[in-house]
């Protein structure tokens, strides 16, 4: 029997399908996108279980002649190119026609549709592209498409869904970018429980941003005016971008386009984030939605079937667009006091400037991999004597560099301790500690505040609810999308209560897995609370904190895993001044 | 410009201006002060474009003029001349003064008086009249309360309501609420409220000392400054825009349990408690007791791994006491309101673990301060 053989049809074509089709957002995203390319300016889209037990999509658009309902679903067919010259100027969102074909491949599909000019609709049923049933109905202009029992003759790949509530975030986010980039289209996306997310289609990006960010943040943004000479072939940027004190600690609100395709490109994300250089120091992101209009033939989106990847003719000319038109916004318009705020730090200087032949060692982490998933829980449920805690020896603290780091003599030359991280890792230990007896310390306001989140904080607080409760601060609802604090944690009483709360959602939505729920919560609240890099520190406070992190569990790294400490041992200092 | 004026004076008058000479500041005429003749005194005016001090001096004025001169260092040079008459001198070209006194001399460079900002005036609108010493007493106890960070800049300040012959200050930093009721002198026709930087205000306490003179203040018409008139020193404050919390809704209108107690002993027990709080997170527990041996309150604090204290004072108990009748509070927020109160005797209320508490001293009956409780594990 030979060992190579050519794969059926058959095969074939549900590989090819798994290439297309993953996941229930993959499913929405390739019919919201034949809607639009339908030209519909309302689209209606309700799941249930997340999307796994079903999607509508329903549209106002040209829908579908009856003749050709079935041809629709055949593998490469599609109405969006003809020739092959077509491929060099796509301006539709599909092209391959993959799409209905792959769906029907995997799942149950009813379509019903009726195209403009016909008397009557077309209601067709496939199971796993089997045709099962096909009638004439009664329906409005447009196209609706219900999928359901996706990839339930593969149970392998539906072993890869997560929760319906995570595959119902995805679908969430994909309808807000493309409401995002169709502002003239009417978007309703209802999953059942939570609140439908609702765009009116006015056209107006800023009534977008609205629906997702809350009315707060949106009426600060900033629309990008670049004035492009009549002449100008090359690329045209548009959009909103946050103002430099916006910024969030991720990238999950940065919105890219290229020609009106949600992209991923490395080359506008780092324009984007240049751009902003200089006006705010810290290591947080823009935020924003940006529209790149490219001349076809500058672009290639043909790279991978779900065409998230873009290539670019000119790089850097489209680097330059991007970050030019921004950056000019931003000056022309940015509130004057982030500018003052001038302290960046050039990265490039302090790599280089490293002496090569200086090597600190970092402290043995035991196992503990840099980036990895802090995890004290286990040292604490175990009631165990962490093997670390004689690794850390006695330290004299000596004084303090460039207000960030404390100069400490052990008994093996020089440590040096990262005071934010030290005492990161000091409060994360406390808030697990206390956490776990349930003593965390609340104080009540004077008077409530008022929040207003979004809908992706609102589902990040419904998750995170122990958390909240435990810290007294739970949100309680006022209105839509408004809601009341009455308390902080005693450890953020001295910050702004409202800016607490939003780097704690901010910790809390990065995507690290957690043993338990007090690891999170002190995860998200530890970063916050400690003291800064670039603070000045007594001795008796330098003192304290190194006393502090000896009695650590787990003292040689952060919370996220960076190290507390350095070492320079004698070996070291007595190679580099010659002495051995 | 020639006048002469004693020592003594100028050196005084100087202090009084520095205070509002900007130390560091990217203009410099703001580091100066401004000297010049009125009416046969000697005016200094030193600002920093928050609040701006203005006091006169007797001098014998020769001939009339102005001219800036850094502050720091005529105030040096002044402070180490012996008490006697100081001849101050304008010189046009290089634009100076010379200081003769005995037989030291100086000269010092100025700027032309023109590039110092100008200093708000009031000249019309009603003018509120206070007894100094009340509004000193109202300051101390109402501007501690005041926020200190900028997170929410209006609570920086201090609301000031002005109703016929009443005066209302309040200050409020979203954890406590400090209210002083009192009296003007002399009534006024028409209402006036405003919110004025509790720095400022503080400024205003310190100068009145131990003067007696009515201090008058009035707000300009735009409501963009307000002006404190303290004998010879004038006090120019910019105001703050915004909406201060209705503050009267967030004071308990009941009390479940009061207790009333001498502010020695409740200070001191407060103290004792604060010294095992500090190493904790700074909580007190407050508990009302009323048993056969009367009414007492118990203080305790514990810092895990520390150890912990209890403290009883007695004090006279009203209402239903019960194991609820207990509270818990930041031991800063408490120890700093019962250190403005001074001796005497004052008043605690509470009504449960999780709503506000109230202090207040028995002599002064327009004083009132809210202090929000933490929720703890009792």
């Amino acid at each position: 029997m030979p060992v190579i053989r050519k794969l059926t049809s058959e095969i074939s074509a549900l590989i090819a399908a798994g290439e297309v089709i993953e996941r229930p957002a993959s499913v929405v995203k390739e019919l919201v996108e034949n809607s639009l390319d339908a030209g519909a300016d309302r689209i209606y889209i309700s799941t249930s279980g997340g999307g796994i037990d079903s999607i509508v999509v329903s549209d106002n658009g040209t829908g579908i002649n009856p003749e050709e309902v079935e041809v629709a679903f055949e593998r490469h067919s599609t109405s969006k190119i003809y020739t092959q010259s077509d491929l060099d100027s796509i301006s539709t969102l599909g092209f391959r026609g993959e799409a209905l074909y792959s769906i029907s491949s995997v799942s149950e599909v009813e379509l019903a549709t009726r195209a403009r000019g016909e008397v009557k609709g077309v209601r067709i049923g496939l199971n796993n592209r089997v045709l099962i049933s096909k009638s004439f109905a009664g329906i409005d202009y447009g196209t609706t498409i219900s999928v359901s029992e996706l990839f339930s003759q593969f149970p392998a790949r539906r072993k890869f869904f997560k929760s319906e509530s995570a595959e119902g975030n995805r679908i969430h986010s994909l309808i807000q970018k493309f409401a995002i980039c169709n502002p003239r289209v009417a978007f309703e996306l209802n999953q059942g429980s939570s609140r439908p997310f609702r765009t009116s289609g006015s056209g107006v990006l800023r009534d977008v941003m609205v629906a997702i960010l809350g009315i707060s943040e949106a009426s600060k943004m900033i629309e990008i005016s670049e004035d492009y000479d009549q002449a100008w072939q090359g690329p045209v940027i548009t959009g909103i971008i946050g103002t430099p004190d916006q910024k969030r600690s991720n990238r999950s609100r940065v919105f890219l386009f290229v020609n009106g395709r949600l992209v991923q490109s490395r080359t506008l994300s780092f324009a984007f984030e240049q751009a902003y250089k200089g006006f705010s120091s810290d290591n947080k992101f823009p935020i924003g939605a940006i529209k790149l209009q490219v001349p076809l033939d500058e672009v290639d989106v043909n790279v991978h079937p779900a065409k998230t990847e873009v290539r670019f003719k000119n790089e850097s000319q489209v680097f330059s667009v991007v970050q030019g038109g921004i950056r000019s916004t931003l000056l022309k318009q940015s509130p004057v006091q982030s500018i003052v705020n001038y302290t960046q730090k050039d990265p490039t200087f302090t790599e280089g400037s490293e002496p090569s032949a200086f090597w600190p060692t970092i402290l043995s982490t035991g196992g503990f991999e840099a980036g990895g998933t802090p995890d004290l829980g286990a040292f604490v449920e175990q009631g165990a004597v962490s093997p670390y805690q004689e690794v850390l020896p006695l330290l004299r603290v000596l004084g303090q560099v460039s207000d960030t780091y404390i100069v400490c003599e052990g008994p093996d030359g020089i440590y040096l301790i990262d005071q934010h991280a030290a005492h990161e890792r000091v409060i994360f230990e406390k808030i697990v500690a206390d956490a776990k007896r349930r003593t965390i310390e609340t104080q009540m306001l004077l008077e409530p505040i008022n929040l207003e989140l979004d809908s992706d904080q609102e589902i990040l607080v419904e998750e995170n609810k122990d958390i909240f409760n435990a810290f007294g601060m739970t949100p309680e609802p006022f209105g839509p999308n408004s809601y009341l604090i009455r308390n902080v944690p005693k450890m953020l009483a001295e910050a702004d209560p409202r800016d607490s709360f939003h780097k704690m959602l901010s910790a809390l939505s990065e995507q690290v897995e957690f043993k338990s729920w007090e690891d999170r919560a002190a995860y998200s609240l530890a970063c916050h609370a400690a003291i800064r890099a670039g603070k000045k520190m007594s001795y008796r406070e330098m003192s304290l904190l190194v006393k502090q992190l000896e009695s650590c569990l787990q003292p040689n790294n952060c919370p996220h895993g960076r190290p507390t400490m350095i070492n320079m041992n004698k070996n070291h200092l007595e190679r580099e001044f010659s002495r051995i | 410009m020639h006048v002469s004026c004693l020592q003594q004076n100028l050196s005084r008058a100087l202090a009084i201006v520095g205070r509002a000479v900007a130390t560091r500041s990217n203009l410099p005429v703001l580091q100066n002060v401004k000297i010049s003749t009125e009416d046969g005194m000697l005016v200094l005016t030193g600002t920093n474009l928050d609040i701006a001090i203005t006091t006169r001096i007797g001098a014998q004025v020769e001939t009339e003029g102005e001219i800036t001169i850094p502050a720091r260092l005529l105030s040096d040079f002044v402070n180490s001349l012996p008490d006697d008459r100081i001849e101050i001198k304008s010189v046009v070209e290089p634009l100076s003064v010379s200081l003769d006194c005995q037989r030291f001399s100086a000269n010092i460079n100025g700027t032309d008086p023109e590039e110092f900002p100008p200093i708000p005036t009031v000249d019309e609108g009603a003018t509120i009249k206070v007894d100094p010493q009340l509004l000193k007493d109202t300051v101390t106890h109402v501007a501690f309360a005041a926020a200190t960070e900028d997170s929410r800049p209006v609570l920086t300040g201090i609301k000031v309501e002005v109703n016929q012959s009443d005066f209302t200050f309040a200050a409020a930093d979203g954890f406590r609420l400090a209210v002083y009721e009192g009296k003007l002198l002399e009534p006024i026709s028409e209402a006036m409220e405003f919110i004025i930087p509790a720095k400022a205000l503080q400024e205003v306490g310190r100068l009145i000392g131990t003067g007696d003179t009515a201090v008058e203040f009035t707000v300009t018409p735009a409501g963009t400054h307000a002006l404190f008139n303290i004998g010879n020193v004038e006090i120019v404050s910019q105001l703050m825009p915004g909406s201060f919390p209705n503050f009267r809704s967030l004071i308990p209108a009941e009390y479940k349990n009061r207790v009333i107690v001498q502010n020695s002993d409740f200070s001191r027990a407060v103290k004792t408690s604060s010294i095992f709080a500090r190493d904790g997170s700074g909580i007190l527990r407050i508990q009302i007791v009323n048993d056969e041996d009367g009414g007492k309150l118990s203080i305790s604090s514990r810092a895990e791994e520390v150890g912990d204290n209890q403290g009883e004072i007695d004090g006279v108990v009203e209402g239903d006491v019960d194991e609820e009748s207990r509270i818990a509070f930041n031991n800063k927020y408490l120890a700093e309101v019962l250190d403005v109160l001074g001796e005497g005797e004052v008043s605690f209320e509470i009504t449960s673990a999780s709503s506000p508490g109230v202090v207040r001293a028995t002599g002064k009956e327009g004083y009132t301060h809210v202090v929000m409780p933490m929720f703890v594990q009792w």
